[in-house]
């Protein structure tokens, strides 16, 4: 058999041949590769690169106050940005922003120089703040509506409301506590668009709804928060102190219905001073003084240790291991009663009722009416006081402790202690948010812990003893026409920690400074209110004394409150 | 009858016309002509939904932005609602026109209602079946 001979052609053509059906296999393999094996990654890459997410911003839920007023709310405000890529003419640009945005030219112009495609110009402006710029059509600039924070009232309550931060997340204040309540949850918008950035007809088109925050309805009367602050404000002004404080607490439920610093701030425009920011009512404590006589005279009462009627023999000073205390002014050695001992505010007096009380049971009185610990309001920065151990106490710190010094507490602390008292002993978890309103309207309200501290009988002794106070005591210029209110006066020097006593080594020392503080409830008989007010460092000489600084302040809001609740006129 | 010209590199004698049946043009049947009658329908269907889609999709925008400018509308009179509402406005208003908030508080109270036996006798007495009273302290 012949062995066949491959010519020349047949060769060409068979390398030729072999070539393309090599390549046709090659472009078959990656076709089964794409159509096949890759298929779903790269449908997916595509869609990826043809699809938009953009998140859609949930509506932060509105506070409001007791009566259904807006205190905070979202509103939906235009922000203006420029593409410097697209500003032929940044000076000019920059010259016809100035003016409408109050900046100036050159600030405005720098960062419109700049090598970015994006810069913000202002954000979150009202509509008749955003239309005059749109109106001007400047190449390069652009529009985006967001969504805005504003509290319409201005300062009214805005330590308790604090305020929310550019990206709208709550920095302050209940905006801050309630945070996950508020915020909601944000939805997403997806689309296709094309390699132009248009929008794909019939393409792929999904909208997640953003799911809007519930709203709080707060237990803040504005009218009578904003009487409060403005009685903080001419308190703090009258007097020159560096701050005032007031609380007013609902006592059989200890809503607050208003919590009022001077000086204040507003949210719209915060500064730089945070400082103001903080509600000092739940975050700076003080030594409580005199206001605190209420606690040991109750628990020795409670105890069946004295009653009002009981008398001692109540020199002007007393010995007390290494201290010596004082009364207020000086006097001979009188008899007084329990109620005189109060109504006078007599340290002495009350340190004689210690001495029988003992330090373990006044601590543990002090502790059930909530010294020394977190009262548990829903507001962030709160802080417990401070109340050591009893093991620890000293041999006179009993006799200071008595008469309210070497304990830290709260303004709301103290005003708890008398609302305490107003309730027939029946101390509660202090709470200034009522209920959390879902989207639908229905309300969800909170929890709240309570505890017995007083029986109803010493609760009602010792709110006589108060109204002795305000009828014949210290603290008469804290009188109501028309209704019987009691309360107690307290006048604290200011511990200084960095202040050096006079022989002393190691700083800390007693300064000039003083808290002039009254605490009282009202009506005496049935109280629905308490009350306290506290003058932080008063500089004006005649005015450093509870009695004489807080206890008209303490008038004047318990009158108007009285009347704000409609509570009927009782005085005999 | 459209004319052909003869293939190049023929004498033009030697062409001839060649006799029998000349060829009609292919007859359109009434069923291809509605069947083009519908294609062409549906052609301008499908052009017509798609600019109504577009129509459509165009009122869409319009009316989102028009809701839009509504909701701003609406929030900035929720806004304005709000700040009139407020304590601090009421106030310096109410200062302005002269009001002070009152020393004391005046008391109105209301009898309890008199039984409906009663009312005759009290009205043929000219009295009032309810009578409140006006007190301070």
């Amino acid at each position: 058999m012949g062995r066949k001979r491959w010519r020349p052609q047949h060769l060409r053509l068979f390398f030729v041949g072999a070539f393309f059906i090599a390549a046709w296999g090659v472009i078959a393999v990656k076709l089964v590769f794409v159509q096949g094996v890759q298929a779903q990654t790269l449908e997916d890459q595509a869609l990826d690169q043809r699809l938009r997410t953009i998140t859609l911003e949930a509506d932060r839920g509105t506070i409001y106050d007791r009566d259904g007023r807006e205190l905070a709310l979202t509103i939906e405000a235009t922000t203006v940005y420029a593409n410097p890529h697209e500003i032929t003419e940044p000076g000019l640009t920059a010259a016809a922003l100035s003016g409408l945005l109050g900046r100036p030219v050159g600030e405005i112009q720098a960062e419109l120089e700049g090598d970015t495609s994006f810069v913000y110009v202002a954000r979150k402006l009202l509509r008749h703040e955003a239309d005059p710029i749109r109106e001007l059509d400047l190449d390069g600039i652009h529009f985006v509506a967001e969504p805005k924070r504003v509290y319409p009232s201005g300062n009214l309550a805005a330590q308790v409301l604090g305020f929310v931060g550019t990206d709208n997340g709550g920095l302050e204040g209940i905006e801050h506590f309630y945070e996950d309540v508020l915020a909601g949850r944000p939805g997403q918008l997806i689309f296709e668009r094309s390699g132009r950035g248009r929008v794909i007809p019939q393409g792929e088109y999904e909208v997640r709804e953003a799911v809007r925050g519930q709203d709080l309805a707060l237990t803040i009367d504005g009218e009578l928060q904003f009487f409060a602050q403005q009685e903080a404000m001419t308190a703090r002004e009258e007097t020159g102190a560096k701050a005032v404080h007031i609380v007013v607490l609902d006592v059989t439920t200890f809503e607050v219905l208003a919590m009022a610093s001077a000086p204040t701030f507003d949210p719209n425009h915060i500064g730089r001073d945070s400082d103001l920011f903080r509600n000092r009512v739940v975050t700076d404590t003080f030594e409580p003084g005199s206001t605190q006589k209420l606690i040991t005279v109750a628990a020795a009462i409670e105890e069946g240790i004295v009653t009002p009627e009981r008398i001692f023999e109540v020199p002007d000073n007393i010995q007390v291991f290494d201290r010596e205390y004082f009364d207020f002014s000086e006097h001979e050695t009188q008899d007084m009663a329990v109620a005189d001992i109060v109504a006078q505010s007599s340290n002495v007096g009350t340190i004689l009722i210690w001495q029988e009380l003992g330090d373990e049971l006044l601590y543990r009185y002090l502790q059930g009416f909530g010294l020394g610990t977190y009262s548990g309001i829903d507001f962030p920065g709160e802080v417990p006081g401070v109340l050591q151990p009893e093991e620890k106490w000293c041999d006179s710190c009993g006799a200071s402790t008595s008469i309210g010094y070497r304990v830290a507490v709260t303004p709301l602390q103290m005003t708890s202690v008398f609302a305490t008292v107003g309730n027939d002993g029946v101390w509660m978890q202090p709470r200034v948010v009522d209920a959390i309103i879902e989207p639908g309207g229905e309300s969800a309200s909170l929890n709240q812990q309570t505890h017995q501290v007083l029986s109803a009988e010493t609760a009602g002794i010792m709110r006589q003893l108060l109204t002795g106070v305000v009828e014949s005591g210290t603290g008469q210029l804290a009188q109501v026409p028309g209704y019987s209110v009691g309360g107690k006066t307290g006048t604290t020097e200011k511990f200084e920690p960095d202040l050096l006593c006079p022989g002393a080594t190691v700083p800390g020392c007693y300064g000039d400074d003083v808290v002039a503080s009254f605490i009282g409830i009202g009506p005496s008989d049935s109280p629905r209110l308490a009350i306290g007010v506290f003058v932080d460092s008063p500089s004006v000489d005649k005015k450093r004394t509870g009695g004489v600084t807080a206890a008209p302040v303490f008038s004047r809001v318990m009158r108007f409150a009285l009347h704000q609740l409609g509570v009927p006129p009782d005085a005999r | 009858m459209a004319a052909r010209t003869a293939p190049l590199g023929i004498p033009r004698s030697r062409l001839r016309v060649i006799p029998g049946k000349s060829r009609n043009p292919a007859r359109i049947g009434v069923r291809q002509l509605g069947w083009l009658v519908v294609a062409i329908a549906m052609f301008f269907a499908l052009i017509y939904s798609r600019i109504f889609l577009d129509r459509a999709a165009f009122q869409i925008t319009n009316l989102e932005g028009l809701i839009s400018e509504q909701e701003t509308r609406f929030d900035e009179l929720r806004l304005q609602v709000a700040q009139l509402e407020s304590p601090q406005r009421i106030y310096a208003e109410a200062q302005r026109m002269g009001m002070v908030l009152p020393e004391e508080a005046r008391t109105v109270s209301a009898p309890m209602p008199v039984p409906a036996d009663e009312i005759g006798e009290l009205a043929s007495a000219g009295k009032s079946p309810l009578i409140a009273t006006v007190g301070s302290r």
